[in-house]
């Protein structure tokens, strides 16, 4: 019962975390944009442009920090079996992330909450860089730290069998896993921070229909042309990146399984299907490489119990790349036609109705990427069930139920603010808030 | 280097990512705790707001590099302290949560019911961050009921006389650092903010010095907090740093009588560090204590990681360390009076 709870739990508030966490990397990204170009083209338009979607990231960025600092203290509470196995490795990228990229991030991030208004253009455009550049620097070592539980290197087995010991952290760096990863979770943050702001624009378009001519009609016709120029960008990237992603990872050295799962060559026994002839020799190295490592382990899980819920992650990946086609086709009209954002209403409730889409899309990749990799916490080395915490049910059962119920209000919160903000649009005249 | 040697530096590393934490947490929380009690006036009460406002977030990331810090450093006393109290850290978690999320979106909504919860929420979650930290501490440095399977105490019984006190006592320091905080950051209400601050930042620095004494009553006994003192023994130097912590102390009394702000504000910021350096020290090498028997307690260097993993992360700290302060010291240093 503690395996399943800590597993509802950390899978619970990790997707909850992950909800702000994209939308942040995606929206300093376009305030930079804004922001400098304030400084370069000498335009006050673009400052407040950059003041408005900056106000926005900061309603996100508050929750998004809040929810980010159960995530490490959970390795502690409910995986400390875990954590005492895999420290040697795991630990590092942590304390890195800190050092590196949270100390940065949230020292000039509370310069831009608290003080923007009474700084220079280009005071403004190096602290809104700052933050930017240590939301992207934490992704990479936060990523750095799940492609080793997905694809383990630049490690052995301590003599003893206790832990995994770090012997190359170049490898562990530069990890392909990690690299494929990384660049998957930016360009779906851009992505849905390009498709944030069609949304928003969209609703300020019908709103001010009867006079397109009014500042505002300008303010977000100047910002959707950045975030069309993003949002297609990420959008045609993602297959193609994505494309060699999952070839590499159904490698037979990586995760031959998930490769063949994605491939739709697995049944739900687990069994590859006969269609898949020419891949025979994977199976046999699935079969090889995880019984090795399953006797090494001393675990007696049977072959059944070794698989992850096939059809599951299979139609996760197929509806992710439905959505992903969906979204350059929408930003492909989009630069094509300009102006059917601005004036037809289809489009307009796609924009508006639509904003769950890129969430649900980053929630399925998710989905495929840790769920596929199960039951293995690292993949290969240590399962699920052997890194949990020796705690009371009862410890669990209570920390399950008041993140809970601190997560709705916390998530009711976020809604309102962002809402009321984003309806009321932008302050087109300078005025401290 | 050998593994000794890098364990200990690691130690000494921790020790000092708590103490500049403790130490700048104390006046944020403190102002937060004191708000409502200094002015009920709406913009005098943004105007304390608002430079926690602007540095919580910084200073908080401390925390996370103490806690990060003992994952990379020392796993199992990571994986340990936290399985152990895990109740405990929960709470320590909502709380701090809450105090994130209010001071950042309290004053985002000019909706006068939201500012009023939203405020409130940060008082009271300001109050109760410090009481945790001191029960928090004081149960790792009396030791935790560690069996050879794990914790064996209840969750309840990390409160008792010794644990109530030390919470006291950092809340004590908290409300001395803070009500100079908000004196300093004070423009036009600084003679009101005085005034207001004066009578709880005096009787706070009673209670703090009360506390240490309490505290410190029990040193070398082999009971209470700073039981265990072995290494004291062995390096009578450090007697200077429990003597130190009385003297700041008592000292600072009379500093806050005499309302030397800046005297007051670092002589405050210096009790939590002394107290949870000299804990650690006292324990030493014991990083997480048994209070059932020495040797199941967890050992800093039975703990430690590779010396590979500690030489790569002792690099890091060296180079990164530093760059942190410079760049959050300017920022104190420029946004002081703007």
């Amino acid at each position: 019962m503690v395996v399943l709870l800590s597993r509802v739990q950390f899978a619970f508030t990790v997707a909850f975390h992950f909800l702000f966490v994209p939308l942040t990397i995606g929206l300093i990204l376009i305030t930079a944009i804004f922001q400098t170009l304030a400084v370069v083209k000498k335009d006050q338009t673009y400052r407040h442009i950059a003041d408005f979607w900056g106000e926005l990231f900061v309603i996100n960025f508050a929750v998004g920090i809040v929810t980010g600092l159960i995530m490490p203290i959970q390795f502690g509470t409910n995986w400390s079996q875990y954590s005492i196995f895999m420290g040697d490795v795991f630990g590092s990228p942590l304390a890195l992330e800190a050092l590196l990229a949270f100390f940065l991030e949230s020292t000039f991030a509370g310069i831009w909450i608290f003080k923007r208004h009474k700084l220079s253009d280009k005071f403004r455009t190096a602290v809104v860089w700052l933050v930017t550049l240590g939301t992207t620097i934490s992704a990479i070592w936060i990523i750095t730290a799940n492609g080793f539980m997905q694809h383990p290197v630049g490690y052995k087995i301590a003599a003893d069998g206790s832990k995994v010991l770090l012997t190359n952290f170049k490898d562990v760096v530069m990890n392909p896993y990690s690299l494929f990863m990384l660049a998957h979770t930016l360009l779906s943050a851009f992505l849905l921070g390009a498709f944030f702001v069609v949304c928003v624009s969209a609703f300020h378009f019908i709103r001010n229909i009867k006079n397109p001519n009014s500042g505002k009609m300008a303010f977000f016709k100047k910002s959707v042309t950045v975030a069309v120029i993003l949002g297609l960008t990420a959008s045609v990237l993602l297959p193609i990146e994505g494309n060699v992603y999952a070839k590499y990872l159904g490698q037979n050295d990586v995760q031959p399984l998930k490769g063949a799962i994605l491939r739709n060559q697995v049944d739900a026994q687990g069994q590859l299907m006969t269609a898949a002839n020419q891949q025979s020799d994977s199976e046999a190295a699935i079969d090889a490489k995880s019984q090795a490592t399953m006797e090494a382990a001393g675990s007696n899980l049977s072959k059944l119990d070794r698989i992850p819920p096939v059809k599951f992650v299979y139609y996760s990946f197929i509806a992710m790349q439905i959505l992903g086609f969906f979204f350059i086709g929408f930003f492909l009209l989009l630069l094509l036609v300009p102006k059917l954002l601005r004036q037809n209403p289809i489009v307009q409730r796609i924009a508006i109705y639509g904003i769950p889409l890129p969430y649900i899309a980053i929630t399925l990749g998710w989905i495929v990427s840790e769920v596929g990799r199960q039951p293995w916490l690292v993949y290969n080395l240590m399962t699920v069930e052997d890194g949990v915490s020796n705690v009371p049910v009862n410890a669990v059962w209570f920390s399950l139920f008041t993140l809970i119920a601190f997560y709705v209000i916390l998530f009711a919160m976020d809604l309102y603010l962002l809402m009321k903000k984003a309806r009321k649009g932008p302050m087109l005249e300078e005025k401290e808030v | 280097m050998n593994q000794e040697i890098l364990s200990i530096i690691w130690f000494g590393i921790l020790l000092t990512a708590w103490s500049v934490y403790l130490a700048m947490e104390s006046f944020v929380v403190g102002s937060g705790m004191l708000q409502p009690f200094v002015t009920m006036d709406k913009n005098a009460q943004q105007a304390i707001a608002k430079p926690s406002g602007l540095h919580w977030d910084g200073i908080e990331v401390w925390l996370i590099t103490a806690i990060g810090g003992t994952f990379a450093a020392f796993p199992a006393v990571f994986a340990k302290t936290l399985e152990s109290l895990y109740v405990a850290f929960f709470l320590l978690l909502i709380l701090l949560m809450i105090r994130g999320v209010t001071i950042e979106l309290a004053y985002k909504d000019e909706n006068p019911t939201w500012q009023k919860v939203m405020s409130r929420a940060w008082n009271v979650s300001s109050l109760l961050i410090p009481l945790v930290f001191g029960v928090y501490f004081s149960n790792i440095f009396s030791g935790l009921k560690l069996g050879v399977g794990g914790n064996e105490g209840k969750f309840y019984e990390i409160f008792n006389l010794n644990s109530i006190v030390m919470g006291i006592l950092f809340v004590a320091v908290c409300i001395v650092t803070g009500s100079a905080w908000i004196v300093l950051n004070a423009n036009e209400n600084r003679d009101t903010f005085q005034k207001k601050t004066y009578g709880f930042s005096f009787k706070a620095s009673i209670v703090v010095s009360l506390g240490v004494i309490y505290e410190m009553m029990a040193f070398n006994t082999g009971e209470g907090i700073f039981g265990r003192s072995k290494l004291f023994n062995e390096a009578p130097a450090l007697w200077a740093l429990p003597v130190l912590l009385v003297v700041v102390s008592l000292v600072n009394i009379f500093l806050t009588h005499k309302k030397a702000i800046w005297l007051s504000m670092i002589f405050g910021m210096l009790v939590m560090p002394l107290i949870v350096v000299i804990g650690y020290l006292a324990n030493y090498p014991y990083m997480l204590p048994s209070s059932l028997s020495p040797q199941l307690g967890i050992n800093l260097f039975n703990a430690a990681s590779s010396q590979y993993t500690l030489t790569v992360m002792f690099y890091a700290a060296l180079i990164f360390v530093p760059i942190v302060l410079v760049y959050q010291g300017w920022k104190f240093w420029y946004f002081a009076k703007r």
